[in-house]
């Protein structure tokens, strides 16, 4: 489209050239060429200001195209010139026609494109502030989050530490009293043990000593007792004993 | 080159009146009889030939559609990613750069809304005008001179918009583009019953509003005649100057040629100064002439009353408080006490 739309303007150009390229004129050479006929007098060039004044710049003109070698012949027999503040009606219309003609291709096919080049570069970089900014937002929402969460497990690890000293007291303390339960149970079966072996010595040594003794007394008495009269000798004996306990 | 050929007009007027560029009339109309020199009527007959302004229309016209042919294929978007988004190419990007200027800071604070709907006349007004400006700066008749030796050839060029013939028509766009906008987005009756200030509903009142409503379309009206007669001026003018600067040389070496060889120099110098300042003014008219016709735009299609301006310490009005320079403390935050 932009190939097409320069090819145009350049043919354009080029018609507008090959129009123009005929034996071209100025008013000044038109000048020069009436000046004969009108026979002018010079004027000084510091008139330069008051030569808006057509009549007064005629003049001028003729004397400045004297040097002119292009009076040419054929020309139009016009030697009048505009003054500063003239207006060419058709011109203006040539004018009008050119400022809407390029007015429409541009609006047609040169403006959208730059205005969406704009405006697509000005919704990406608001785009991406307020993606940034969203970002941003959640990304002090996720710290925020995070934060709490570290508060919550540093609490709940000062929660399980303080759970854990609790729990390592109460089996310390319970370990203890086990331990101490156990003690005692040892010694008290230590303590029947003893109590126990001791009865069994003792009856032992009563059934030893009665045998003894009834050795003793046989050999001494010279007959055979009966086991009555060893059960009273050896209650006897027993009281006899001195007791250790 | 340029001042060898200017020696053959003595008057710098020949610089900035427009030139016939062949011999025949196009067109010829008999307005009856007498001369009417302002609107080239002579002898009782209005003559239409092609000038060299109506040829530079034409030129920037033309050099308008063909850089931004060129613009509009670098700015679209396309691509992907950050790319897609990027301008390549200086060209691209100086005049890319000028639309944004014009839209972002000339139609958007007076269009407001608006802006997207008719910057595409905004737009068209400034770089047409600007192009006419600037391409009235290059020499063309003198450059084509100076390679032909055809004394004919030396008018062609010249400032399209030094010609009241396009001034005008580029003013009266403007006044039917405030017309056409202000009916468009305010109504017909809205549009008209505005230009009355005071009112229509006390009857009294009407004494003085119906000639103010008078004279408010006569200053609208005068205020689009002053467009084109600025612009016109101050192109013309410029031309002027530079020819009357030239001339010099030509009168200076008159009495000898060692003074006109010194003039000669002096005037090389001034004459780059005074291009570069009328450079400067091309652009500055351009300017001128575009940001007007959207503030004419705005006064009538715009409700300023929808939207107030923030009250900030660099804004104009306080900018404007010329205490601040007796009392730095008017200056209030800007100042660290």
């Amino acid at each position: 489209m932009v190939l097409k739309l320069t090819r145009l303007s350049v043919l354009c150009l080029l018609a507008m050239g090959a129009f123009c390229v005929s034996p071209a004129s100025s008013y000044a050479d038109e000048k020069a060429k009436s000046a004969v006929a009108a026979e002018a007098s010079e004027s000084d060039d510091a008139t330069v200001l008051v030569a808006a004044n057509s009549e007064v710049h005629d003049e001028e003109d003729v004397v400045g195209d004297h040097d002119h070698p292009a009076a040419a012949d054929g020309h139009d027999s016009h030697a009048n010139t505009p003054p500063l503040l003239s207006f060419d009606i058709g011109s203006a219309v040539c004018n009008i026609a050119i400022f809407l003609g390029v007015f429409a291709i541009l609006s047609k096919f040169v403006w959208p494109p730059i205005l969406s080049g704009l405006k697509a570069r000005e919704d990406k970089i608001s785009g991406d502030l307020e993606n940034a900014e969203r970002i941003n937002a959640e990304a002090r929402s996720l710290l925020s989050d995070y934060q709490t969460k570290l508060d919550e497990a540093a609490n709940q690890v000062q929660g399980m530490l303080a759970e854990a000293r609790r729990d390592a007291e109460t089996n310390g303390q319970r370990i203890v009293a086990d331990a101490k339960a156990e003690a005692e149970r040892t010694r008290d079966r230590a303590v029947a043990d003893i109590e126990t072996a001791k009865k069994v010595a003792l009856a032992d040594l009563a059934g030893q000593t009665s045998d003894m003794a009834m050795q003793v007394a046989k050999s001494v008495v010279g007959r055979e007792l009966r086991p009555e009269d060893h059960a009273d000798l050896i209650r006897q004996s027993l009281d006899r004993l001195p007791s250790n306990n | 080159m340029p001042l060898l050929v200017a020696s053959a007009d003595h008057s710098p007027i020949t610089h900035v009146l427009p030139h016939r560029l062949h011999e025949n009339p196009i067109v010829h109309v008999p307005v009856g009889d007498g001369d009417i020199p302002a609107l080239h009527v002579f002898d009782g007959r209005y003559e239409f030939f092609i000038t060299n302004h109506l040829m530079m229309s034409l030129v920037g016209a033309v050099t308008v559609l063909l850089v931004f042919a060129h613009v509009a294929s670098r700015v679209r978007a396309k691509g992907q990613g950050l790319e897609a988004f990027k301008t390549r190419g200086r060209v691209a990007q100086l005049f890319e750069t000028m639309c944004s200027f014009i839209r972002d800071e000339v139609a958007r604070p007076n269009l407001g809304h608006l802006t997207d709907k008719y910057i595409y006349y905004i737009w068209t007004i400034f770089f047409f005008v600007l192009f006419c400006n600037v391409i009235g700066l290059v020499p063309i008749g003198y450059i084509l001179y100076s390679f032909t030796g055809s004394q004919s050839l030396s008018h062609w060029g010249g400032t399209a918009t030094g010609n009241l013939s396009l001034n005008a028509v580029l003013a009266l766009g403007s006044f039917f583009a405030i017309l056409f906008i202000g009916i468009r987005e305010t109504g017909v009756k809205a549009f008209f019953l505005h230009f009355n200030p005071i009112g229509w509903n006390d009857p009294k009142m009407l004494l003085i509003g119906i000639p103010l409503y008078a004279l408010e379309w006569l200053g609208l009206i005068i205020k689009c005649v002053v467009l084109a007669m600025r612009l016109f001026g101050t192109m013309m003018a410029g031309h002027l100057v530079i020819a009357a600067f030239v001339g010099l040389v030509f009168t200076a070496a008159e009495f000898s040629h060692a003074l006109g060889y010194g003039v000669g120099l002096s005037v090389i110098g001034g004459g780059i100064v005074l291009t570069l300042l009328e450079l400067f003014i091309c652009f500055l008219q351009a300017f001128i002439f575009t940001f007007l016709t959207v503030l004419f735009i705005a006064m009538t299609a715009v409700h300023h009353d929808e939207h107030h301006e923030e009250d900030h310490l660099l804004n104009d009005e306080n900018q404007m408080d010329m205490d601040k320079l007796i009392d730095p403390k008017r200056l209030g935050p800007l100042v660290h006490e």
